[in-house]
């Protein structure tokens, strides 16, 4: 176990939704989300607000810049089914059972932002269509 | 992994390749330093550089994009603004959004993001010289090619 580096991360994608990840080009950051929603039971006498953990969401984003080569992350906005995504913060993580990926079916939505000033960005944001696989930490 | 000096290399000969820029100044296109005794000549210095990185699971490949900011300047030992000027209108010419042919590179953009000028700089041996320092901060970002 370690702290490691984001700068082995990656970021790969099955459109197909099978497990022949390829890694998405001119990405450089992601974020996940594992928000599990509270249901508030608050009742009479209580002397504060009181939950009860509901479903975990999972979701989150990708960041990078608009690479002309290649269209991956444009067509799997179009995509009827769900695609494979393995989000992988350190790809040369040494310790067991490694790379530790968060992976599992999703949706995909892209935002184009181009500026006058630098290289266009590609962003997108996703959201969890089936169950999800989270690291096993020995 | 792409050399970034080939950046550098590639500005200098792109500007000294001009047949019109070498008449404006003829004691040529330099960087950082110019020779002792030539009194008009383009001066090449990097003010700033950074690199964005992406994900990639090839090593080499995580260096993304470069931007260099250089200071393009023609400086020219006179007393009068013309010389400068003219030649700094020329290096604007060849720079500003003007594609650059880079070994090892492919060519983003190149943006004037300032103009420099320095209108009497005293020679400091002979006070009764001026050099004219006249041009701009142009921004190159290039991205290595894979």
């Amino acid at each position: 176990m370690a702290i490691l580096s984001g700068r082995s991360g990656l970021v790969k994608w099955d459109p197909t939704g099978g497990t022949t990840t390829v890694a998405l080009v001119s990405i450089k950051a992601f974020t996940l989300s594992l928000a599990t929603e509270k249901i508030n039971v608050t009742c009479f006498g209580d002397t504060n607000r009181v939950y009860i953990p509901g479903m975990r969401d999972i979701s989150g984003t990708l960041a990078g810049f608009w690479n002309s080569a290649n269209d991956a992350l444009i067509d799997a906005t179009a995509q009827s089914t769900p695609g494979t995504l393995d989000l992988i913060p350190n790809s040369n993580d040494p310790s067991p059972g490694t790379p530790h990926k968060f992976s599992g079916k999703a949706w995909l939505d892209a935002e184009l932002d181009t500026d006058v000033e630098g290289a266009p960005g590609l962003s997108a944001t996703f959201m969890a269509a089936g169950p999800w696989t989270m690291p096993t930490i020995p | 992994m792409a050399d970034s000096s080939a950046v550098d290399t590639a500005l200098i000969t792109h500007l000294a390749a001009d047949a019109t820029l070498a008449a404006l100044l003829p004691g040529g296109v330099h960087f950082g330093l110019a020779p002792q005794g030539v009194s008009a000549f383009a001066l090449v210095t990097i003010d700033e550089t950074a690199e964005i990185s992406v994900f990639a699971e090839v090593p080499a490949q995580r260096r993304a994009i470069e931007v260099i900011t250089y200071a393009v300047q023609a400086v020219v030992r006179t007393s009068e603004m013309a010389p400068a000027t003219d030649a700094a209108a020329r290096i604007d010419a060849l720079l500003a959004d003007q594609p650059l042919s880079v070994s090892g590179y492919g060519w983003l953009s190149t943006v004037r993001v300032e103009r420099l000028r320095d209108p009497g700089e005293l020679d400091p041996v002979d006070k009764s010289i001026r050099w004219q320092h006249h041009g701009g901060r142009y921004r190159v970002a290039v991205a290595p090619t894979v």
